[in-house]
């Protein structure tokens, strides 16, 4: 049986084959890479695995290698992991163990800010710093700009935190096509390079953040269970426990930066592996720490690991006897216990054999080139949504309307009505989070329904959709359904920017590469338009006379040409107006060749012949 | 669009029944995915990238209520155009009283944990959730929805029991 292909149409022309790069945004450091047969990553100064570090002096602003190699320049303020304090509040991270190393002020609307040089620079900010950064690394490498990219984010992230990754990857002027979880892009790279299928887990123990993908592996598909983790706890916290413990020993350390003694702290902890004990000199005092110890401080971090790898192996539904191999990625991996304690709690393989480092950055790469259309391979991935969402109801609870580890997209409808008369706003305090008291969760924000028409109390009905897409963002929308009017929503963020914030600050980067943008947007215009025409010119060839009248693909043949011939001028608004049109026009076909696809799947196929 | 018209069975062409087969299912969610699914229209117009939204959130949405026992038995009343004023309440005397006794049961476990009492009830639990699956498929075979319904709401009490036992036993 044949595959849909309205969108995916086997392209020849290298032309239509698009320049696009998996990007992992890493809490310590950050790859970009592109996928064409073969991994090619991009280097900072010789090295792929670059910094995610931006240090800003009176002059400059530094990001990447250089950056970090200013770590010990008194005249610059030097900012690392700026991807634990991503999307959350001033109030957030108030118990946050690194919050002293970022020197943050409150903003505006409770956001945390670095203030630099009478600047503020927001966790947006330095994450789209660091992004511009990746880009122009690729970009100069292959003299091509970049058409889209795949940026990964932690299982666990919540919509807020997806959100300000996406608003991030705007600001330097990516094109997003799609955020995906950090353990499921390992799972498709290490999938494809090993051709296993089964069950696995995936244990992700990043810089700063932990988290544990279930999944099975069939055919291609890539379907995730279950997923648990923590967004505050990495090899960020190891650091932190292991300078309390040197503090603790050591008394010369304490006239010592705590950013000093952490950078002590995090080269023991990479001395340790294969050794029972390991010393170093500090300024002709010597420290040492054996392995004893060591598993002593880092015991209480592992064993939350493990509690998070049980829990999310129970929401699975399967059994640890179910699981075929633990596969490990992210760098806090390299600490060598937990491939033996994992072995000995779980009682089954324990991978580390892929280079924990690259591995999320390989299977972003793969992803993007399978979404640009440039792989024609037959690969899906299916995710899950990581934390329940639900609605502020009388009392402070949460009342959840979907709940985590659904697989996404999905949408749900709430209907509400009003409870005074001639009521003409409604407001829907919207929670992520799994515990039952909303202080506990996360409040994704306040929709404010306008706009009601004005009837007597619990007269109105509004149709309230929540839709999460692929990447697990939220959006909402409302109907009025005694009317027909779709109600105004404004959404009141509960802390940080708002959307129209975000879309001027977009502006205004914008704006300052006006000259190139002309040029870049013809191309742009006229490689979509070669698109649509291949797409529609090979659905027509496929299945144009079972599911068109003569009439009908006539006209779709009147629009083709209009297209061709509006694709050799040089207006590239007239271009896109023309795609807009044909677009349009062909609507109709689109939903008649989805329906005869369901129509050929109900006739009743066996799954091998279909998958 | 004649795919989100579909009820859930049609559109995952299984048959109208009380019980689904899992693996069955998590195969045809696949299938269907693999075709619908956004991914599988990134590049392509806006009006595909939405339908395929749509559909893709309603096959899951298939997903989740046939994977699920009360849901699925919810909707298969749905289906039958079968609407219960949900103010009703059950007047099994019966069941009534067996709910009394597991609440103090639990509240006694609460002071007093007995890893043998709570595996015995459990098991007794589920043996009356059996049999209320076993009534309601009759019921439906006779197209007593009425009694379906009945039954559908000591299906709830017997899962939240079940779940709050499992619980306390991993407490």
């Amino acid at each position: 049986m044949s595959l849909l292909q309205i969108s995916d149409p086997s392209i020849s022309n290298d032309d239509l084959k698009k320049f696009v790069v998996g990007i992992d945004l890493g809490t310590t450091n950050s790859l970009i890479a592109s996928y064409d047969n073969e991994l090619k990553l991009y280097e900072d100064n010789s090295s792929s695995l670059i910094p995610s570090v931006v240090s800003i002096t009176k002059e400059d602003i530094l990001i990447g290698v250089k950056a970090a190699d200013a770590f010990d320049d008194k005249n610059t303020t030097y900012i690392a992991s700026i991807k634990r304090i991503m999307g959350l509040s001033y109030s957030d991270i108030q118990n946050l163990d690194s919050k002293d190393d970022l020197l943050l002020i409150k903003s505006k609307n409770d956001l945390p800010c670095i203030a630099v040089n009478n600047k503020e620079y927001s966790a947006i900010d330095i994450s789209s710093k660091i992004l511009s950064h990746l880009k122009n690394l690729a970009e100069t490498h292959e003299n091509k700009t970049i058409d889209g990219a795949v940026i990964t984010v932690p299982a666990y992230f919540n919509d807020i935190q997806r959100q300000a990754t996406k608003n991030a990857a705007k600001l330097s002027g990516i094109n997003v096509l799609r955020l995906l979880n950090e353990p499921t892009a390992a799972a498709l790279a290490y999938g494809l390079e090993s051709n296993e299928t089964g069950s696995f887990v995936i244990y992700d123990f990043g810089g700063g953040t932990f988290d544990v993908s279930v999944l099975t592996l069939e055919k291609g598909i890539f379907k995730v269970l279950s997923t648990d983790g923590n967004t505050r706890l990495g090899g960020d916290d190891i650091d932190n426990a292991i300078t309390k413990w040197l503090v603790n020993n050591y008394s010369f350390l304490k006239s010592y930066k705590t950013t000093q003694i952490k950078k002590y702290a995090c080269s023991l902890k990479e001395s340790m592996s294969n050794k029972d004990s390991f010393s170093m000199d500090i300024d002709g005092n010597t420290i040492s720490l054996s392995k004893n110890d060591f598993i002593d401080i880092i015991n209480p971090i592992l064993s939350e690991t493990f509690d998070i790898v049980t829990n999310a192996i129970t929401e699975s539904k399967l059994s640890s006897v179910d699981i075929k191999n633990i596969i490990l990625v992210g760098g806090s991996t390299r600490i060598d216990c937990i491939k033996t304690l994992l072995e000995k709690k779980f009682s089954c393989g324990v991978l580390n054999n892929i280079d924990p480092d690259k591995v999320v950055a390989h299977g972003a790469a793969i992803q993007a080139s399978i979404l640009s259309g440039n792989n024609k391979e037959n690969i899906l991935l299916l995710d899950v949504l990581p934390l329940s969402l639900g609605i502020e109801t009388y009392g402070g609870l949460s009342e959840k309307v979907i709940l985590r580890n659904t697989p996404i997209p999905i949408k749900l409808r709430k209907t509400f009505t009003t409870f005074k008369d001639g009521q003409s706003k409604l407001l829907i305090n919207i929670i992520q989070g799994e515990r039952e008291l909303v202080e506990n969760c996360n409040s994704l924000g306040e929709f404010i329904l306008k706009n009601i028409p004005p009837m007597v109390a619990g007269g109105p009905r509004i149709d309230v959709d929540f839709q999460i897409d692929a990447d697990g963002i939220l959006s909402v929308s409302a109907t009025e359904t005694t009317t027909g009017n779709s109600s105004m929503i404004e959404v009141k963020p509960s802390y940080g920017l708002t959307e129209s914030d975000i879309m001027k600050m977009i502006d205004d980067s914008n704006n300052s590469a006006e000259i190139d943008m002309t040029l870049r947007r013809l191309n742009e215009s006229i490689v979509e338009g070669k698109r649509v025409i291949y797409a529609l010119e090979q659905a027509l060839q496929n299945d144009g006379k079972d599911l068109l009248s003569e009439e009908e693909i006539a006209m779709v043949n009147d629009e083709l040409e209009g297209l061709k011939l509006s694709i050799t001028g040089e207006d590239s608004s007239a271009i896109e107006e023309k795609i807009k049109q044909v677009e349009k026009k062909s609507e109709f076909y689109v939903e008649r060749r989805m329906n005869s696809s369901i129509k050929s799947f109900i006739a009743g196929k066996g799954i091998d012949d279909i998958l | 669009m004649d795919i989100l018209k579909k009820n859930f069975f049609e559109l995952f062409n299984i048959e109208i029944a009380i019980d689904v087969n899992r693996s069955e299912l998590d195969q045809k969610v696949k299938v269907l995915q693999n075709k619908f699914h956004p991914d599988k229209f990134s590049s392509g117009s806006d009006f595909e990238k939405r339908l395929a939204l749509q559909i893709s959130s309603h096959i899951n949405d298939g997903y989740k209520i046939l994977g699920d026992i009360v849901l699925r038995i919810e909707y298969i009343l749905k289906i039958n155009n079968f609407v219960k004023d949900e103010s009703k309440t059950i007047n099994d005397i019966n069941f009534l009283q067996e709910q009394i006794e597991y609440s103090e049961l639990v509240e006694s476990l609460n002071d007093n944990f007995d890893s043998k009492i709570i595996e015995n009830s459990l098991s007794s639990i589920k043996f009356l959730l059996k049999t209320t699956v076993d009534s309601i498929k009759s019921s439906f075979e006779s197209n007593d929805f009425e009694n379906m319904w009945q039954n559908l709401s000591k299906l709830r009490f017997y899962i939240k029991n079940i779940n709050e036992l499992i619980k306390l036993r991993n407490k």
